[in-house]
């Protein structure tokens, strides 16, 4: 669930590596993304009791500040949210990148300091 | 290589759950519902369950390929249910150019204009189902009375609801196994506790839906009724069976159960979840008692379905490792 696509042969292989999982192309498809139906089922699955279709949502519309008031940094990206969402939303892929940006910006905020 | 494959972070897998399975389920969950309509109320039902379907979908289909323009969403199922779901809540002997009107409704008024499936406020078949009591109430409020036999006869029956509130019925005696099973009159889908019960078995077994709302609605609906009981009347048989009756008649049931439950509609969290139930069954049995009308769950429900937006922005879930 959490670990990263050998995207070429030169990837390395690292301490904390525990081992190669190899799936089949239809358990790593993913299905078509259609409208988010509210049904709550990532706010059930999200362990850190965040809100990923509202983070996602918001990080779709860049609103960084929203993202930050939701805790969107306590994301432990697992991706139990996306795992579950019917509608086939990449949450995760969303509130990464919303994760990523607001983290930048508290870099940089605390460096004024 | 990486133009041979799509490469994409994790997570990997994906859960089996689907828009559209999860829409069958509640299709499916709402079958029993509709052989014991059948079984009560003759083949009107049938006529009138098709009609509301068809339409529904035909009008989805059309406002998302005319009007959006967009790719077509009948496929999800969801403008079936929607169809489904409004003439679980029309009376069997309902002329059938009413229920194209409420599916009109239902999909270009209630669901369409708002962006479609995930953004409508309100429960269009439930939308659909206040503006037809609104604008027809005659048709709306006369029900067949049930045959046992299949074939439904022509003397119209009150439902137990509206005999309470005219005082032709007292909660002490109403017929209670009838109500359970289903020989009483009233919409499709609000017959029998007993077939709407074993759909809300199902969709928890399929973890379609979770107990939070319903089980709050009817919750409180008895307590409400239990408290009234026990102020209004002296004879302490009526503290055991208003409870009841509120419970077993109209749409209690089926309004906890499939309407209240609509994911578009309802809150996010479980805190939230159980305040809109709450507010549902208080709201329900006020209309009950007081109101004009002798059923409120429709009323109860659009009412919440509004407040259900601020209680996502207000009512949020705990954080892990916060208080
Ligand atoms: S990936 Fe982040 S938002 Fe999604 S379930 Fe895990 S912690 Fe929650
Ligand atoms: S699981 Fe998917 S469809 Fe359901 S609320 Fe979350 S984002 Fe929306």
């Amino acid at each position: 669930m959490m670990g990263r696509a050998l995207s070429n042969v030169a990837m390395p292989v690292m301490k904390g590596c525990s081992g190669i999982t190899i799936l089949s192309g239809s358990e790593v498809r993913r299905g078509e993304e259609s409208a988010c139906i509210k049904c709550a089922k990532c706010v059930e699955a999200c362990p850190m009791g965040l809100e990923p279709y509202l983070l996602a949502k918001i990080s779709k519309r860049k609103g960084w500040e929203a993202a930050e008031q939701n805790d969107i940094v306590s994301c432990i990206e697992c991706g139990c949210c996306q795992f579950t969402c019917p509608a086939n939303i990449p949450l995760l892929d969303y509130v990464r990148l919303g994760k990523q940006s607001v983290m930048g910006i508290i870099r940089s905020r605390n460096a004024k300091k | 290589m990486a133009n041979r494959f799509f490469v994409a972070p994790a997570p990997h897998l994906h859960g089996e759950m689907s828009t559209v399975r999860l829409m069958a389920d509640v299709i499916i969950a709402l079958l029993p519902a509709l052989v014991i309509s059948v079984k009560v109320f003759g083949w009107d039902v049938l006529a009138v369950t098709a009609v509301s379907v068809v339409s529904c979908v035909a009008l989805e289909a059309f406002v998302q390929h005319f009007i959006v323009r967009g790719k077509s969403t009948v496929g999800n199922l969801s403008a079936a249910l929607t169809g489904l779901l409004l003439a679980m809540n029309l009376p069997s002997n309902i002329p059938l150019w009413i229920v194209v009107v409420g599916a009109v409704f239902a999909i270009c008024v209630a669901k369409m204009p708002f962006g479609g499936l995930g953004k409508n406020p309100f429960n269009p078949a439930l939308a659909a189902r206040v503006f037809l009591l609104i604008a027809y109430p005659q048709q709306m409020t006369s029900f067949v009375a049930p045959s046992v036999e299949g074939a439904a006869d022509a003397a119209s029956g009150a439902t137990p609801l509206a005999a309470l509130k005219a005082g032709m019925l007292s909660a002490c005696d109403a017929d209670y196994g009838a109500m359970f099973t289903g020989a009483t009159a009233g919409s499709l889908g609000e017959v029998s506790a007993l077939a709407l019960l074993l759909g809300f078995a199902y969709l928890l077994m399929r973890r379609v839906i979770s107990w939070h709302i319903p089980v709050s609605i009817l919750a409180t609906m008895a307590i409400f009724a239990t408290i009234y009981a026990g102020v209004r009347f002296e004879d302490s048989m009526m503290h055991l069976y208003l409870p009841a009756f509120h419970l077993l008649s109209g749409g209690a049931m089926l309004g906890a159960i499939y309407m209240a439950t609509d994911y578009v509609t309802s809150p996010m969290t479980k805190k939230g979840m159980l305040i809109y139930g709450v507010g549902i069954g208080v709201l329900t049995m006020c209309i009950r008692l007081w109101g004009a009308y002798p059923e409120g769950m429709s009323f109860a429900i659009l009412i919440m379905n509004s407040v259900t937006p601020l209680l996502n922005k207000y009512v949020k879930p705990r954080r892990f490792g916060s208080r």
